[in-house]
């Protein structure tokens, strides 16, 4: 059918999931809203500006399965955004692409995720090495009780860095759209800011050991509507120089930020196990105008939970 | 999960039910259209200023239902952000509802012309043809505006074919009008080439509210000829 | 206009509102309470020292030695020994509790942590006397006399180490909640900017919980300052001691001082000087820990002004 190269492969099963939306054959189609993009929807899918290669990617907490297998390309300077209903597993999926979830006991993962061509789970790699060069923003903001300047210096200082650490705070900071407003506090404790500064502080801090891909975890969920904004223009900016996944629940946001979206959904079994499962993954202009799967629509709609 | 359905449903339910009235009234919109069209079909056919001055009366009511439907529009995206297949419905009965509305002020032009002419005084022959086209025409309408009603996929491919016998009918009536000037003064030929141009349009119309409805159900609009985007 | 009744009463119950006050009188009667008792304890300690720094010839204050039978009462004969001794506490207790601690919040698996708090809790309960029994006959043969030849059976070194295992099962319990309270969110940020768990430890979570662990080790050193039994019994000067700073050598403490006089075994009949002088070194014990935890205070209150 004339989508087929328009999509991501939406989910390994066996038999591509049929679309429910009667699609019309025949005659030209024009994509909807079609804003052109420079990863737009004509780009054929391929692993040339993609970042991370995700391969049957499962996840474990003991025996029970969190994620159900998974296999994505995350392309490079984008945003991704993953989405979907509490459970779903998407915080799981993003906790993967820096082995985060090593520091669970229970956790175990199966499957691939190829970064930048070598296995982030294979045998020789250190999970250390591996978070030095992604970069990860939490929840709720978690600046160290030091000063400012000393959360950002943490992560060069104990990789062993021995250049010019003033020039890389500010530099940090510069980028992280901060800089201005705490150059005559730096000593300071990072807690007297506010939530939305402390943020923006985890993510200088987070950008100072020069990853090349930033990890967010629903970064504005515990902040205000005006901070919410500026982190979403700064996280625009930072596209240039880093591709960003963001896991979020505000639907909106992964509409007004992201380049793609994942929506992820969670299938309950008669056992009552709940297990994440990939349903689509497209371009964000796709996903919200016109998605593939009833789930997706359900689900951005309202419709579903 | 059954937990949580509750109050998030009540919003869910409201908004269902907003999207379902916006339905109802457009259905509404157009069979205020339609009805006004079958006036002014019989007062053409019948030469009944009567019912053509009705027809030009009962569009305010037609204009006062096109400004409502439309504000109610706007109303559900502003406050709900609809997206993907809702964001396409609203986006399509707001267009839907234009070409109803043209479609209407249509038929209340070609009711000035009736009383513009005190009727139209024709051969046979002649209002043997526009009565075809009047009919033909206003059947694809009503056609569109079911399809509305149904939100059918199919509908803009099906009229689109519909409205070649409208235009064939066209093409008829300009030819037999073009032999029968002599007989006819010049006012009021030309008042009838304007009618049956009118009558195309509102083919026309018919088949535009049937691609909207296309592109409502699958999110894709067919233009003929014109190069894919993206 | 006519003014209407009020429809509603905000007033709240009488005997709901006598009942808070009475309430609220009982826990002001508490602490008031309290304060007075430590009132009186100062004041009965600091009667009979006065009375006692009254009659006495000051010079005995500054002597050869601690030997209130023979009149000689030299002060620093006693605060060294328990500086000595808390110190050496200290050195035993630091790293063990520190470690302990470190050891059950960071590292230890559930189930670990599970039989590993139980047998730490098991030594605190391990009562004064019986430590002392144990520095006598394990840790002074085997230890302090292994590091020196020439000490002796009695030894401030071994009721330093004796009071240093009283002391770690505190150390290790307080500071452990000190660093168990630091929140997971830290430890993850360090993390994820790709800290080895040992750098999470060292630079994130210790400083993070530094004011606890401060507070673990004063409160540590405060419990040395005051152990009694364990001095009595191992560090050996019986009727009195000459002023020692080798610690493989018996000493005397204050507490142990003051339990000496309190049970009579360095009391002389007739001679009172001897008696009240326990309330002397009781004032200075009490003034000493007083001190301690005015610091410690101080110190918390200033880390946490920080952050």
């Amino acid at each position: 059918m004339e989508q087929a190269n328009l999509t991501q492969p939406a989910g390994p099963a066996p038999g591509a999931p049929t679309p429910d939306l009667p699609v019309r054959s025949g005659g030209r189609a024009v994509s909807v809203g079609g804003v052109l993009r420079k990863n737009g929807p004509g780009e054929a899918p391929g692993t040339q500006n993609s970042i991370f290669d995700v391969s049957g990617l499962k996840v474990f907490y003991g025996s029970f399965q969190a994620v159900a297998e998974t296999t994505m390309q995350i392309r490079e300077h984008e945003i991704t955004a993953l989405i979907g209903p509490s459970g779903c597993g998407k915080t799981t999926v993003l906790r993967c692409f820096n082995r985060m979830n090593d520091l669970i006991e229970s956790a175990r993962v199966e499957g691939t995720i190829r970064y930048h061509g070598v296995d982030i789970y294979g045998d020789q790699v250190d999970p250390v090495e591996v978070r030095r060069r992604i970069g990860m923003v939490f929840q709720k903001p978690n600046p160290f009780p030091k000063s400012i300047y000393d959360n950002i210096a943490f992560g060069p200082r104990i990789a062993g860095f021995k250049g010019n650490m003033d020039d890389l705070v500010e530099e940090s900071l510069t980028r992280a759209a901060l800089w201005d407003e705490v150059r005559d506090k730096l000593k300071e404790s990072a807690y007297a800011l506010s939530g939305g500064q402390q943020q923006r502080l985890c993510i200088a801090r987070a950008i100072a050991t020069s990853p090349d891909v930033l990890l967010m975890d629903e970064p504005c969920s515990s902040l205000d509507p005006i901070a919410t904004l500026r982190i979403e223009e700064l996280m625009i900016e930072l596209k240039r120089d880093y591709s960003i996944i963001i896991v979020t629940h505000n639907m909106q946001q992964a509409a007004r930020v992201s380049d793609r979206t994942a929506f992820f959904t969670v299938d309950v079994k008669e056992t009552g196990m709940r297990t994440g499962r990939l349903v689509e993954f497209d371009t964000t202009d796709v996903i919200f105008t016109r998605p593939h799967q009833k789930q997706t629509e359900d689900y951005i709609t309202g419709r579903f939970g | 999960m059954t937990d949580d359905r509750s109050p998030h449903s009540e919003i869910r339910h409201r908004f269902e039910t907003e999207l379902e009235e916006i339905k109802r009234l457009a259905v509404g919109l157009g069979s205020l259209v339609l009805e006004n069209a079958g006036r002014l079909n019989e007062a053409l056919l019948e030469n009944r200023l009567d019912l053509a001055q009705q027809v030009i009366d009962a569009d305010d009511q037609v204009d006062r239902a096109y400004i409502d439907l439309e504000r109610r529009v706007f109303r559900v995206i502003a406050l709900q952000q609809p997206v993907a297949g809702d964001l396409r419905f609203l986006i399509s009965i707001i267009r839907v509802a234009h070409e109803i509305e043209r479609s209407g002020d249509l038929v209340v032009n070609c009711a000035k012309g009736i009383l513009r002419q005190h009727g139209f005084h024709l051969s046979n022959q002649i209002q043997g043809v526009l009565a075809r086209l009047c009919r033909s025409a206003l059947d694809l309408f009503g056609s569109s505006i079911e399809s509305l009603a149904e939100m059918d996929p199919e509908a803009g491919r099906r009229l689109d074919e519909e409205d070649d016998v409208v235009d064939d009918l066209v093409g008829e009536f300009y030819t037999l009008l073009a032999t029968e000037t002599e007989s006819m003064d010049v006012d009021t030929a030309i008042e009838l080439s304007r009618v049956g141009r009118y009558m195309e349009r509102i083919a026309d119309h018919a088949v535009n509210i049937g691609e909207h409805i296309g592109f409502a159900v699958t999110g894709i609009f067919p233009r003929h000829g014109e190069i894919d985007e993206g | 206009m006519t003014t209407e009744a009020p429809t509603i009463d905000l007033t709240g119950s009488r005997p709901r509102l006598r009942r808070e006050r009475r309430v609220r009188r009982l826990f002001l009667g508490a602490a008031v309470t309290s304060i007075l008792i430590s009132l009186l304890i100062v004041g009965s300690l600091a009667g009979e020292a006065w009375s006692f720094i009254s009659k006495v010839d000051l010079s005995s204050l500054w002597d050869l030695g601690w030997f209130p039978r023979r009149d000689m009462f030299d002060i620093k004969t006693v605060v060294t020994g328990t500086l000595l001794i808390s110190l050496i506490a200290m050195v035993v207790a630091t790293p063990l509790g520190l470690g302990a601690a470190i050891y059950l919040s960071e590292y230890a698996r559930p189930r670990a942590r599970r039989w590993l708090k139980p047998i730490l809790e098991v030594l605190a309960g391990v009562p004064s006397v019986v430590l002392g029994y144990f520095a006598l006959t394990w840790i002074s043969p085997n230890i302090v006399m292994r590091l020196n030849p020439h000490a002796g059976v009695f030894s401030m070194a071994a009721a330093g180490i004796g009071v240093g295992i009283l002391v770690t099962p505190l150390v290790a319990s307080v500071s452990e909640d000190a660093m168990r309270a630091v929140p997971h969110a830290l430890r993850e940020a360090s993390y994820g900017l790709g800290a080895k768990k040992a750098t999470t430890v060292t630079r994130v979570v210790f400083p993070a919980a530094a004011s606890g662990i401060m507070a673990s080790l004063i409160l540590g050193l405060s419990r040395a300052i005051g152990e009694t039994m364990v001095v009595a019994m191992a560090a050996g000067a019986v009727g009195g001691s000459l002023f020692e700073l080798n610690v493989f050598e018996p000493g005397q403490t204050m507490t142990a001082a003051m339990t000496a006089l309190a049970i009579g075994s360095d009391q002389v009949a007739g001679s009172n000087n001897a008696f009240q002088s326990l309330f002397f070194v009781g004032l200075l014990l009490f003034l000493m820990t007083l001190t301690l935890n005015l610091i410690s205070d101080r110190f918390v209150r200033k880390v946490r002004e920080k952050y």
